[in-house]
């Protein structure tokens, strides 16, 4: 299947508005679309609360947190020219973890804006210290490998908290923030992954190109006139960006950043700076859908957004995989 | 048109000099081959033409200007290159993995002419097949296509003709010919000592890292070069005016 970049990005924005206002009206709070549009028009209404409190931020933030990890995701994958990267590969995701898990922690989960702004500092520690290393160590294997070191390390310091956390509840809270979750997501943190969304997107336009000229190797891209340095520090900012932002606001979402790289490839589209952008709408799309199900599906506690989108997202990986592996084999 | 000027040029790696005070002037218009054993540093004098690595000693210009000073979009406007390495990350259709060579024009010409650079080597009906579906062979002339549609003036090619049968080996270097005539600095390394006497107007003799001689076939292909530098018996013979290299292999030392 051959489908235009332009035509995929209309089609996707197109579902994402469908899926928005379709999963406005659904809820506990059913809403006709009657009163739906009412409370469009009536602002101070239930409906109107109901829709510009909750619903519609929530959806959105759901929107903007699958777009940053899947435009991460294909920066990623287009900067480390391997189809395995992902978000969370260089330690940035696990970085913000570790830091919201020692917020918790320390009971500081209440304070508004506390969890999320430790987990910004973990993810722009992380960052800085892969830059320094991109500064002196340019090559891409050599970054994967500080990268898992990295992540590894925030993992067992992470481990660390989980054992010497003062009760199984502080240890619970943990658990249910990495699960990730975009209950109760305010206005604020739409605008923050709008932040994050243009200011990645700005640079890709900036530099993004790079990436093509990357498809044929580091020498053939800097004899092009790419310079891989600034390249690399570049992505590797916009990506751990949109990777903290995403811990950040919704926790831990897994496989969304690996996937959605991959379903646009599926599509068609293989150029690694045109597949930025569908991919974040896909993203989007894919965080969107499992928003609405973790909403609507009747479960005895609360599913939680990030063990959905793993439980969809890694089947639907292994199906993309294994088509990609079999049309290798034909050809 | 443009000239490459090496002087002096000498670059260590891993502590060992791999290019050891080079000097060579190159002319627009010529085809150059660079020939040496394994290790004589042909892949490193390449890059070094190609500013893709740090010269520890000397410099290169391009009709006089420091290419290490050049800004680099400007000296890849001039300098189109081949590496070694024949990796393709993702899976892009064959037109626009040879579109890439110029990225100066629009999509659609780059196409245009990258299809046609594609239908010069023969491969005008997998121009749409993404890369990954193509032979070693296909794929290495779909890199050559990238080159070969450069507007750059000086082409420079490390091994350009690894995976190809003999004849497109052939064709490709006529193309490369047709490219020197048109004007371009054309560069390129080859093990094909057979080749490199046939289709050079001078062959650079790499050996250890100096440049042993830079001259036409007739005077590097001596059997004193050839028995020094490659361990070989050998003679190159002018047949109806064209140039034939017999090489016999001598004991190992």
């Amino acid at each position: 299947m051959h489908v235009s970049t332009s035509t995929l990005n209309i089609g996707l924005s197109v579902a994402i508005g469908v899926m928005v206002v379709t999963l406005m009206l659904l809820g506990d709070v059913p809403l006709s679309l009657h009163a739906w549009g009412d409370a469009l028009v009536h602002p101070g209404s239930l409906g109107a609360e109901v829709v510009w409190g909750i619903r519609l931020p929530r959806n959105l933030t759901a929107v903007g947190v699958g777009a940053m990890l899947g435009m991460s995701g294909a920066l990623m994958q287009g900067l480390l020219r391997n189809p395995l990267a992902e978000p969370g590969l260089l330690g940035v995701s696990a970085g913000a973890g570790l830091a919201a898990s020692i917020a918790i922690v320390f009971g500081l989960g209440l304070i508004p804006f506390v969890v999320e702004g430790f987990a910004m500092a973990g993810a722009t520690g992380v960052a800085l210290l892969l830059l320094l290393f991109v500064q002196r160590f340019p090559q891409r294997q050599a970054l994967i490998l500080l990268g898992v070191g990295l992540s590894a390390l925030c993992g067992a310091l992470m481990a660390l908290v989980f054992n010497l956390s003062p009760s199984p509840v502080t240890t619970a809270e943990i658990l249910s923030w990495t699960m990730g979750s975009v209950q109760n997501r305010s206005w604020f943190d739409v605008l923050l992954t709008a932040f994050g969304l243009v200011v990645v997107s700005a640079l890709s336009l900036h530099l993004g190109r790079g990436l093509r000229f990357l498809t044929l190797g580091e020498e053939t891209a800097r004899s092009m006139g790419v310079d891989m340095t600034r390249l690399t520090q570049t992505i590797v900012v916009g990506s751990s960006l949109l990777a903290g932002l995403a811990v950040a606001v919704a926790g831990v979402i897994g496989f969304v950043g690996l996937a959605s790289p991959h379903l646009i490839r599926a599509l068609g589209i293989k150029d690694p700076y045109r597949l930025i952008w569908p991919s974040a709408l896909a993203g989007g799309l894919m965080v969107l859908i499992a928003d609405g199900c973790v909403r609507l599906i009747p479960a005895s506690g609360e599913l939680r957004l990030g063990v959905l989108t793993s439980l969809i997202g890694a089947p639907l990986f292994a199906v993309l995989a294994y088509r990609s592996a079999r049309s290798w084999m034909q050809d | 048109m443009a000239t490459l000027d090496l002087s002096d040029v000498s670059v260590i790696l891993g502590g060992e000099t791999v290019v050891q005070s080079v000097s060579a002037h190159l002319e627009a218009g010529k085809l150059y081959v660079v020939v040496g054993p394994n290790g004589a540093g042909k892949t490193t004098l390449l890059k070094a033409m190609a500013s893709l690595l740090r010269l520890d000693g000397g410099k290169v210009t391009l009709n006089g200007e420091d290419v290490v000073a050049m800004p680099p979009m400007r000296r890849a406007a001039h300098m189109a290159y081949l590496p070694q390495e024949r990796s393709i990350a993702w899976d892009l259709p064959s037109v626009d993995v040879a579109a890439l060579g110029c990225p100066h024009l629009t999509p659609e010409l780059a196409r245009q002419k990258a299809f046609s650079e594609l239908q010069a080597l023969g491969l005008q009906e997998v121009s749409d097949r993404g890369v990954f579906g193509l032979s070693g062979g296909q794929r290495a002339r779909v890199l050559l296509a990238r080159v070969l549609v450069s507007s750059a003036d000086i082409y420079l090619l490390d091994e350009p003709l690894i995976a190809l049968d003999p004849a497109w080996q052939r064709h490709v270097l006529i193309r490369l010919r047709e490219r020197a005539d048109e004007g371009k600095t054309v560069v390129l390394s080859l093990h094909d000592l057979h080749l490199a006497a046939q289709f050079a107007d001078e062959i650079l003799l790499m050996h250890r890292g100096q440049l042993v001689r830079k001259a036409g076939p007739e005077i590097v292909f001596s059997a004193k070069y050839l028995s020094e530098v490659f361990n070989l018996k050998g003679e190159l013979n002018d047949v109806a005016g064209q140039r034939i290299l017999r090489l016999e292999s001598m004991p190992l030392l």
